[in-house]
């Protein structure tokens, strides 16, 4: 998917879907596997030879190995950081399955053991704004139905 | 006690540092010698009889549209690719697959224009100032590193 804002909110329905306190490294997670990968646009409109590739940050094993880095960074418990950041870049790479392609373009969902892209070969990248569009849809329903949930027993309470 | 299970954890922090730094060298260098032996446009412009039949898609820009054929930029090489009936995309960029003869002629088999892909790199762009903001929103930067705002 070439737009963040997908990545963003489908992050968000897992982190309020599973209760997340820190949902930023959820986000963070969904994020970054397309921050440094997506240089080939930088080579593109700047003209200049791909030097280096930065492809093999947008795989789920080298998200592990940055997400048990980053905990360093953080004053707070290391296993739930390595889960919020897993449970983050795991939405970002299940949902770019769907994008579509002409040849063998996709994930690298097994790298470094294979080099197989995988792909479902559903929407056309330039199309996810739909994917945008439903996923801020759920978000919303989620975020009204925890709403009406909380104001419920908080009127028990009463 | 503590002294020692605070130095296997430094270890065990630095050999995931060397194998994500590893990694990544590793994937460059296979990419380089894939780049050597294998397909790639420059071995291909090289020498296309070596490539006779490689069909490949790639992401660029239409440039110019002739009768025939037209001009295909992918950043630092531009191409002469022959077909007809493309159209540029409207803000934003074009995915081709192309058939690569051996007589050097690159043929379109098919293309799909990325239209206003670039509202949606804006829309991304707003989505990390987003990200941005909930990050500081939950979290402050200290000595020890980031901690609970």
């Amino acid at each position: 998917m070439p737009d963040l804002m997908s990545h963003l909110i489908i992050g968000l329905i897992l982190a309020e879907l599973f209760n997340v306190k820190k949902k930023s490294i959820v986000i963070l997670g969904a994020l970054t596997p397309d921050l440094l990968s997506k240089m080939n646009l930088v080579y593109l409109y700047l003209k200049i030879p791909a030097l280096v590739s930065f492809v093999s940050f947008h795989t789920p094993f080298m998200s592990l190995l940055l997400s048990i880095l980053i905990t360093q960074l953080f004053n707070y418990d290391k296993t739930k950081i390595v889960l919020y950041f897993n449970l983050g870049s795991m939405s970002h790479y299940l949902s770019d399955l769907s994008i579509r392609h002409f040849t063998e373009v996709g994930t690298r969902l097994f790298f470094p053991f294979t080099n197989k892209n995988y792909t479902l070969n559903l929407v056309w990248p330039n199309h996810s704004i739909y994917i945008l569009i439903g996923s801020l849809i759920v978000y919303f329903i989620i975020i009204l139905i925890k709403y009406k949930k909380l104001s419920k027993s908080t009127t028990r309470n009463l | 006690m503590a002294q020692k299970s605070g130095n296997l954890n430094r270890a065990l922090y630095f050999l995931i540092l060397v194998l994500f730094i590893g990694t990544f060298v590793y994937d460059n260098l296979r990419t380089s010698g894939k780049a050597k032996d294998g397909f790639t446009i420059s071995n291909y412009l090289g020498s296309p009889e070596k490539y006779d039949g490689y069909k490949m898609e790639i992401m660029g820009r239409v440039v110019n549209i002739s009768l025939g054929h037209f001009v295909f930029n992918i950043g630092s090489k531009d191409l002469k690719i022959s077909g007809s009936g493309i159209k540029k995309p409207v803000l934003g960029e074009t995915a081709l697959y192309a058939n690569f003869r051996g007589d050097g002629t690159i043929e379109m088999i098919d293309y799909h224009n990325y239209n206003y892909n670039h509202i949606l790199y804006i829309i991304s762009l707003i989505a990390i100032v987003l990200f941005l903001a909930l990050f500081f929103r939950e979290w402050k930067l200290a000595s020890g590193g980031f901690k609970n705002a």
